[in-house]
């Protein structure tokens, strides 16, 4: 080949690579954030105050050793607190002292599903392969062996062979599997330990019918009996209620649920089955159930309007919630209190038949006997204290959990203006120790507002308190504590879950009238008429979401009656597959709605006053320390920060990077509800702790255990060096399928309303801002993003709104995410009337707000309007960027109107970091960094680098072309 | 025009062609392919044309150097577009429903010919834009 041909294709070749370099150096500087999060980078170095385990100098390294086995321990501790022991017949558990070998069926006790995967920390271990010697993650044998009890290895190890759950089905083993080799292998006389999983996930609800016993698991339970066990368990693993009428049927002596326990948890369940802990100390169950395990879920009001409904007329997707307020227990209590109280159109009902086991409930391994003494309100803080005693008449050291429950007057003026109430509500709880044979005192005081309802048609609509008998009570669970209540009423009839008589033990329950509570005249409209959380301005608390409500859009004849108590029978509800896209509807579907005011102030004419100012005194991020959000001063920082600067903190990519004029760092934001997803910046640099998920969490019905796990997440975040996750999840586990149910917390809105609260607070003291998600109607995967979701107000302000409330005001959080879905039609993120209603007036909300992460859409994720309406934050900004959209249409529109939202987003965002374990570690030589990282500078050193070989190679080619022939021509 | 081209000139008149098969379905497809998100994916499509028109260019302007350009072009194509499909193949990759739309295996496979045309440039600067070598330039 001659010369010149050579160092043409050279000249092509370099040319080739020069260009796909500058290509990969534009993307991957476009998905800057992940890179860092791949690689680690976004850790900041500065989240270094504020640790338990920090040295007088402020440094962890020395404590990082002591903080992972606390957290190990932790997941411990969670499992033995939160599991849920369902039955125990004639004290099968917990295992005898010679029961220390058990035979482990279920082939995933081969493949526990530790947690959902939706959000959080990877395994540990070079090899994560759970009964990997090189793996963290602790198996259930494991688990067994470490207790001292062993397993039948051979089966278990059969058992890995078999495919795993999926969230089509839980993928057990068939009759096939047992051959007689493996049956012969099996000894009848240990403990038959049964392991069956039920699986749930971001993105794909399961099918229907997934929480039946499947036909591979009733063959299981039958083999079983048939090789003659004589004491059969069943562990419940994964966070959705399973239907469990079978238990008699297969003769199952206990069942424990124990949800999703991490990857270091399961040794909870065991020393629970166990009895004893790795101390040798006698442990019991003490958690109840955090929602109803119905005989039939499919059969629940609200599932029948759950999965996958199309308009007419129109292929968008809506969810309609008729059930109102009756979701999970406050349906199954309710109507049968109406059943007792022989209300009229109750219907066929038999509770017994519809639950198996009760919201609330749970059993331990010794008894207790729970009295409440008294019930007082303090007017001068709102709250109501009720007291009494709890004794243990068993012969084990335990835990119990009292849970006061409260029923509110349920008037012919509710019923005239359907003003639903349920029989019984949680209202407050406590978790105390008591040693066999002692009796403690307890006392649970508990916010007179979580007994308000939710008055819509009323004038503006809003809560309201009436006169009449409120009854307290406590009890095992909502059934029983119900029971209480109508016992002490009078009543009779009562059945427990079992369907076996009931008799109301003395001094179990307590009424006040509305007068004793504070309630004044027969409705009190005035007690919660303004927001009790804004003290700056009086913030009329009212209807706000009026449509959000299916009627308000809906032809007539499509319009819908929510499920009511005063007709269970007509109205019960029946899955709504017809609602047409009618005109009013196609035009609420549009989300692209904002445009630049025109008489508003013009971005071209505000540099150097609005914004890009130049201060005399600089302002830099350290300076603002302990500055009032209110004050001026912020608005003057801001000021400072040019129109590129200002995009800068609302683009999330795992991360906010810093802004180096005004000296403020970058700052990592993670996942996820399941422990935090990065690794620890010191030490072996392992992964984050995986606890074990949120419904164990609250199902240990206790605070200390609920705050414990916020600041086990604080911790785990200093060492990792985050700042912000976006956990934990606060939506209702409406229905038995719903999928996320690992990533939030319970059925009802006022147990997760405290369980997220105290996790959001211990997490914020520790300079964790937690982003709690999402806000809100996104308690279905399927269609989630789009979805149009109708609810009516009574049952978004006591049951969907109530754990966000609870998050952000009782727990102080900063943090909070919308949903994808739509409120009636409007985007979560497009919603104004949430974010600077709701949020901001009524709760008095100072933090940041951020987006589910989509990505700009001209229909939908409408990037002005996400950040006119309120949205700081643009999670995982990719390709298509939010933030360049906002500059773009800034500059186009010359919209200063939006410049002053963008700049009122980062005070907010700003105010955040300060009160973030970043604002803890800044100071005025704190170097904001801002620079390259080295991959970046690595790709700028290859791209240069082949540019230099092309010019190089086009150069040999013109000289030895043009410039050598010349030569010899000459 | 065509007569005394060397391979050099058939192999970028061959990536010219899918090229331009490429812009077509661009033009007409972008938006489906690269999801409601990105607003200017004909962008690309444009470049495709311009290596194509500096292809035609050439075919009457011999320079020896051709095949150079196409090879900028082609991949300063493949750029915008990767840049503009990375969304849509990396949620396409997961298996994961995106709002915006898009479709990761046509994103995947338009790359995948953009490249091809890049390649064959290259391969093309080894070989004669004439079989006799008479040049412009």
């Amino acid at each position: 080949m001659k010369t010149n041909k050579l160092w043409l294709g050279l000249t092509g070749i370099m040319t080739f690579f020069l260009t796909l370099m500058i290509s990969v150096t534009f993307l991957a500087n476009n998905y800057a954030g992940y890179i860092n999060d791949f690689l680690g980078l976004n850790a900041s170095s500065l989240a270094l105050k504020g640790s338990q385990y920090a040295d007088e100098n402020g440094n962890l390294a020395a404590g990082y050793a002591q903080m992972l086995k606390d957290s190990y321990d932790f997941c411990i501790q969670e499992e033995e607190e939160g599991a849920v022991l369902l039955m125990n017949k004639d004290d099968a558990l917990p295992l005898k002292s010679n029961e220390r070998s058990v035979t482990l069926f279920g082939s995933n006790s081969a493949h526990i599903i530790y947690k959902s995967g939706a959000g959080g920390p990877a395994p540990n271990g070079s090899d994560t392969r759970p009964d990997s010697p090189d793996s963290r993650v602790i198996s259930m044998k494991e688990a067994f062996n470490g207790a001292g009890i062993t397993i039948n290895d051979t089966l278990y190890e059969k058992y890995q062979d078999v495919t795993k759950w999926n969230i089509q089905s839980s993928n057990e083993a068939g009759p096939t599997f047992y051959t007689s080799a493996i049956r012969n292998a099996l000894d009848k006389n240990t403990p038959a330990i049964v392991l069956l999983s039920r699986f749930g996930t971001e993105d794909t609800d399961p099918p229907k019918g997934a929480m039946q016993i499947s036909q591979n698991e009733r063959a299981l339970l039958k083999l079983i009996n048939d090789l003659g066990y004589t004491k059969i368990i069943v562990l419940l693993n994964g966070p959705l209620p399973m239907e469990l009428g079978w238990l008699e049927e297969y003769n199952v002596d206990a069942c424990l649920w124990f949800g999703n326990p991490g990857y270091y948890g399961l040794p909870g369940v065991v020393n629970l089955l166990k009895g004893e802990n790795a101390k040798g100390e006698k442990i019991t169950p003490s958690g109840k159930t955090v929602e109803t395990f119905a005989s039939d879920s499919e059969g629940a009001p609200a599932m029948q309007n759950f999965g996958n409904y199309t308009y007419t007329g129109d292929g968008g997707k809506y969810v309609v919630y008729k059930e109102g307020i009756y979701v999970g227990y406050k349906y199954y209590e309710t109507r049968y209190e109406d059943k007792i109280l022989n209300t009229a159109k109750v219907g066929n009902y038999d509770y017994a038949k519809e639950v198996c086991f009760p919201f609330g409930y749970g059993l331990s391994y010794t008894t207790f006997e729970q009295k409440l003494d008294s019930v007082t309100y303090n007017a001068s803080a709102d709250t109501i204290t009720a007291k009494g005693t709890v004794k243990n008449t068993g012969t084990i050291d335990g835990k119990s959990v009292v849970q006061i429950w409260a029923r509110v007057p349920y008037t012919e003026y509710d019923k005239q203006n359907g003003v639903e109430k349920s029989a019984v509500q949680i209202a407050g709880y406590e978790k105390v120790a008591v040693k066999a044979g002692e009796t403690v005192p307890f006392e649970v005081t508990f916010d007179r507002y979580l007994l308000a309802s939710w008055d819509t048609k009323f004038g503006n609509g809003g809560y309201i308190l009436e006169n009449g008998n409120y009854y307290f009570a406590v009890g095992n669970g909502a059934h029983e504590g119900l029971n209480n209540i109508l016992g002490a009423d009078g009543k009779s009839g009562l059945i427990d879950h079992e369907g076996k008589t009931y008799t109301a033990a003395a001094g179990t329950a307590i009424m006040r009238t509305g007068a004793e509570l504070g309630v004044k005249g027969d409705i009190d409209r005035d007690a919660y008429k303004y927001s009790r959380y804004n003290t700056k301005e009086q913030v009329e608390v009212k209807n706000e979401f009026p449509d959000a409500d299916v009627n308000y859009w809906a032809n007539d004849n499509e319009k819908v009656t929510y499920l009511t108590r005063t007709d269970w029978e007509g109205t019960f509800p029946t899955t709504m597959t017809k609602l047409t896209a009618n005109d009013k509807i196609k035009t609420g579907l549009n989300m692209a709605v904002y445009k630049a005011p025109a008489d508003g102030p013009k971005y071209k004419e505000g540099e150097g006053t609005v914004y890009s100012v130049k201060l005399e005194n600089p302002i830099v991020f350290s300076d603002m320390k302990n500055v009032p959000y209110d004050d001026p001063k912020w608005d003057t920082f801001v000021s400072q920060l040019s129109l590129n600067e200002l995009i800068v903190s609302i683009h999330d990519q795992r991360s906010l990077a810093g802004v180096p004029s005004i000296k403020l760092p970058g700052t990592a934001l993670v996942e996820g509800p399941e422990g935090l997803s990065p690794k620890f910046t010191m030490g072996d640099q392992s992964a984050a702790t995986g606890f074990p998920t949120l419904p164990t969490v609250t199902a240990s019905w206790d605070h200390a255990i609920q705050t414990e796990h916020g600041n086990r997440l604080g911790e785990e975040a200093l060492f990792c060096g985050v700042q912000m996750v976006n956990a934990p999840g606060c939506n209702i586990i409406r229905t038995a399928r719903s999928s996320r149910a690992s990533e939030y917390m319970s059925e009802d809105g006022v147990l997760s309303y405290y369980s997220v609260s105290n996790i959001v607070k211990a997490a914020r003291e520790k300079g964790l801002i937690m982003n709690v998600k999402h806000c809100f109607l996104n308690e279905q995967e399927t269609n989630r993003q789009r979805v149009s979701t109708f609810s009516n107000e009574q049952a978004i302000r006591e049951i969907y709104l109530k754990p966000f409330e609870g998050a952000l005001t009782r727990g102080h959080g900063l943090g909070i995410m919308t949903s994808y879905n739509r409120i009636g039609l409007q985007y979560a993120a497009t919603h104004a009337t949430l974010m600077g209603t709701v949020l901001r007036k009524e709760w008095a909300y100072m933090g940041s707000i951020i987006d589910d992460a989509l990505n700009p859409d001209a229909n939908y994720c409408s990037s002005p309007d996400m950040l006119h309406a309120g949205t700081d934050i643009f999670c995982l900004d990719g390709g298509a960027r939010h933030d360049q959209t906002i500059k773009n249409w800034i500059v186009n529109n010359n919209d200063g109107s939006l410049l002053k939202d963008l700049q009122e987003a980062n005070k907010r965002i700003f105010y955040v970091l300060m009160h973030s374990s970043l604002g803890g570690a800044v100071d005025e030589t704190t170097d904001a960094g801002g620079g390259a990282k080295w991959w970046q500078t690595m790709l700028v050193g290859i791209d240069a680098g082949f540019g230099v070989l092309t010019v190089g190679a086009a150069a040999m080619f013109v000289t030895f072309t043009y410039i050598k022939k010349q030569k010899e021509a000459k | 025009m065509l007569k005394n081209k060397g391979i050099g000139y058939w192999m970028c008149t061959a990536a010219a062609v899918i090229a331009l098969a490429l812009a077509v379905v661009l033009f007409l497809f972008w938006k489906d392919m690269m999801g409601t998100s990105i607003n200017d994916g004909y962008i690309v499509a444009i470049v495709l044309l311009v290596a194509v028109a500096v292809h035609v260019g050439f075919s009457f302007i011999s320079v020896r150097f051709a095949a150079v350009p196409a090879v900028a072009l082609y991949m300063t194509a493949f750029c915008l577009l990767l840049l503009r499909i990375a969304d849509a193949v990396t949620y396409g990759l997961q298996d994961k429903g995106n709002i915006s739309g898009g479709n990761a295996t046509a994103c995947i496979t338009v790359a995948v010919f953009v490249l091809i045309c890049a390649l064959i440039s290259v391969i093309a600067c080894f070989f004669s834009q004439r079989k006799e070598e008479k040049y412009l330039i």
